[in-house]
């Protein structure tokens, strides 16, 4: 029996954000531990005492890969507390918004986190000497994803033309017809992205738990709907409080989450566990060619999930935008004669990349925002990570130290997990300063 | 400044001229950082003030953000990048250093990470040189007083902007000895 004590701190460059701790004495687990702390908490501080205009501009900014759902769950928030209801061509553009999004994101955790531990390297940087051609497609979908962000939310890095009922500026027609186009020639990059994790090897871990994820009829959804769960039941995200309990554990500064048991998985794979039917054609046939039955209990599956996501995203891309083309765009619309402003407490959840995220915002008669309640996906899966982890370790505790290792942070990989981009701070040596 | 204190938040975005369509130009200016994390935002900060001074035709100015590897198809078409950065050099609060990507150590880490949510300005340069996408890099790198929670930059940092800016236009306009590479 070999001993490990371990303290990881590569998950950010930002000392003490999140670590991953390993204490196994002769085999037995005396700690094992993921910190991550959660940046928008202090973002909820923030947007207290600012006008529901501003909240936009902060939201967005909050997160560099999940913006447009920070934001879209800002402005939902908003919505409800005043009462409104945005148009049709407003939801199916933000819609499509959340499409890009979905996209570029599994994109980049597939390709540039994921794929270098199946194919045996150390990170992306290699595969460019050796697999030239991967790492172009990855970036070529990301682009791809990236322009249909562009063209509807004006910029795809934190997106400025979403506001509370409506866009500031459309799309141009022609636009939306070029990026059409795109999307229905990404077929072969598409089905190479499928051979590619065809073959990948995942661990054999099964854990039952719970999954939580949005869910309406008839569509597979991100942008709405109720909280659905695995456990047979659903609920008005106006209620998640009801469902949601979040706790603080001892040696953590995060914040855990737990619904009807101990722990609860969001993200990919809970939505194609509770959604699989609603899944589009193609969609279906990839999960089977991929070897997907649902329900996985599977976290490494979480890969698997996404990639069928992104199949059924460019599909529901493509017929979203025939629908949107096929209609006369509005002209801008006059925001502030529609934006009643009244007091009143508003819940927006929408499905970020990785997972159900919740804003929830109290609002005086003014239009400023007096409370303020965000739950990100990552917090909702730690105690799940947590949970899975200390199921996987025996498992595996006969195996070499950086065998354990490298699986353990498999599947924390495999949770995608979004750790504070609150900040990027570059630290810096010169050559030839000490 | 654009956001200083409590004063009602504007987008920085919005005021950038142009964007809603990316340009194809010789040069693109990209300010990198979160304007939620005080001087992490110096970047974006100087994004905005050099878009009231440059009005050429072949410089892009363009707020970054935290767009991590988002940014390689920004800049895919330009022949040189010129980023401004809040950058940990251990000097006193308000330094600015210009630099080209060679000329640091070899800080980007090849280790496995488990999230993509740190990327940050070397790496974004460094896979966009293995693609041989971009003539030319150099990063301004301004040393920060204050990264916390909060919108707005510290007062050191303010003092510096002007001669921030007239670096990084100087830049766009002069050769640099010993940057041909």
């Amino acid at each position: 029996m070999h001993n490990i004590h371990e303290h990881i701190e590569h998950i950010t460059r930002v000392e003490g954000h999140g670590n991953l701790v390993i204490n196994i004495q002769d085999g037995k687990i005396k700690e094992l531990r993921l910190d991550i702390v959660e940046a928008p908490r202090f973002f909820e501080a923030m947007l207290v005492g600012r006008s529901y205009e501003e909240a936009v501009h902060i939201t967005s900014r909050i997160c560099g890969i999940c913006a447009v759902t920070h934001t879209t769950a800002s402005l939902k928030a908003i919505e409800s507390a005043f009462g409104i209801v945005p148009d049709e061509q407003t939801v199916k553009l933000r819609k499509l918004m959340f499409n890009g999004e979905i996209i570029q994101s599994h994109i980049l955790h597939l390709y540039i986190l994921a794929a270098p531990d199946f194919l045996g390297v150390k990170s992306v940087f290699p595969l460019i000497k050796t697999n030239e051609d991967i790492v172009k497609r990855a970036f070529r979908l990301k682009g791809l994803a990236n322009d249909l962000c562009m063209i509807i939310g004006g910029r795809h890095i934190h997106p400025c033309s979403m506001v509370v009922n409506g866009f500031t500026n459309l799309p141009k027609k022609k636009d939306l017809s070029l990026i059409l186009e795109r999307f229905k020639n990404t077929r072969q990059d598409i089905e190479e992205t499928v051979s590619l994790f065809k073959n990948i090897r995942l661990p054999d871990f099964n854990r039952k738990t719970e999954y939580l994820c949005l869910d309406t009829e008839p569509q597979y959804t991100f942008y709405d709907g109720a909280i659905k769960s695995s456990f047979d039941w659903t609920i008005d995200t106006k209620l998640y409080r009801d469902v949601i309990k979040e706790f603080v554990v001892n040696n953590s500064t995060a914040k855990f989450a737990r619904a009807s048991t101990d722990s609860y998985m969001v993200g990919a794979l809970a939505r194609i566990n509770n959604g699989f039917d609603k899944l589009n054609k193609r969609a279906k046939e990839i999960a089977s060619e991929l070897g997907f039955t649902p329900p996985s209990f599977n976290p490494f599956m979480n890969n698997i999930a996404q990639l069928i996501e992104v199949v059924q995203c460019v599909d529901d891309t493509i017929e979203l935008i025939e629908d949107v083309l096929g209609e006369e765009l509005k002209a801008r619309i006059p925001i502030d004669k529609d934006v009643r402003i009244k007091e009143g407490l508003g819940v927006g959840a929408v499905e970020a990349p990785r997972g159900t995220l919740y804003h929830e915002y109290e609002i005086d008669e003014k239009g400023i925002i007096t409370g303020a309640n965000c739950i990100i996906p990552t917090a909702q899966n730690l105690n799940n990570i947590q949970l899975d982890l200390h199921a996987l370790v025996p498992m595996i505790i006969d195996k070499s130290k950086e065998e354990i290792i490298q699986t353990i942070e498999m599947l924390i990989r495999a949770y995608d997990p979004c750790i504070s981009c609150a900040t990027h701070i570059l630290r810096v040596e010169f050559e030839g300063e000490r | 400044m654009i956001m200083g204190g409590m004063d009602k938040l504007v987008c920085p975005c919005e005021r950038l001229k142009g964007y809603f369509q990316m340009k194809v130009t010789k040069t693109k200016i990209i300010g990198i950082g979160n304007i939620l994390m005080a001087d992490d935002g110096v970047g974006v900060y100087a994004a905005e003030e050099l878009n009231k001074k440059i009005d050429k035709k072949d410089i892009e100015v363009i707020d970054g953000g935290t767009g991590g590897y988002s940014l390689l198809s920004i800049f895919e078409d330009s022949k040189k990048v010129i980023f401004i950065d809040a950058v940990d050099m251990r000097l006193p609060p308000g330094t600015i250093k210009r630099f080209l990507p060679e000329q640091l150590k070899a800080v980007i880490s090849d280790n496995k990470r488990y999230s993509l949510h740190k990327t940050d300005v070397t790496e974004v340069i460094r896979m966009a040189s293995l693609f041989d996408m971009i003539h030319q890099f150099v990063i301004f790198g301004v040393q920060p007083k204050t990264i916390r929670e909060e919108i707005g930059l510290s007062e050191e940092i303010k003092k510096k902007m002007p001669e921030l800016i007239d670096l990084v236009i100087d830049e766009t306009t002069s050769q640099h000895k010993g940057d041909e590479n």
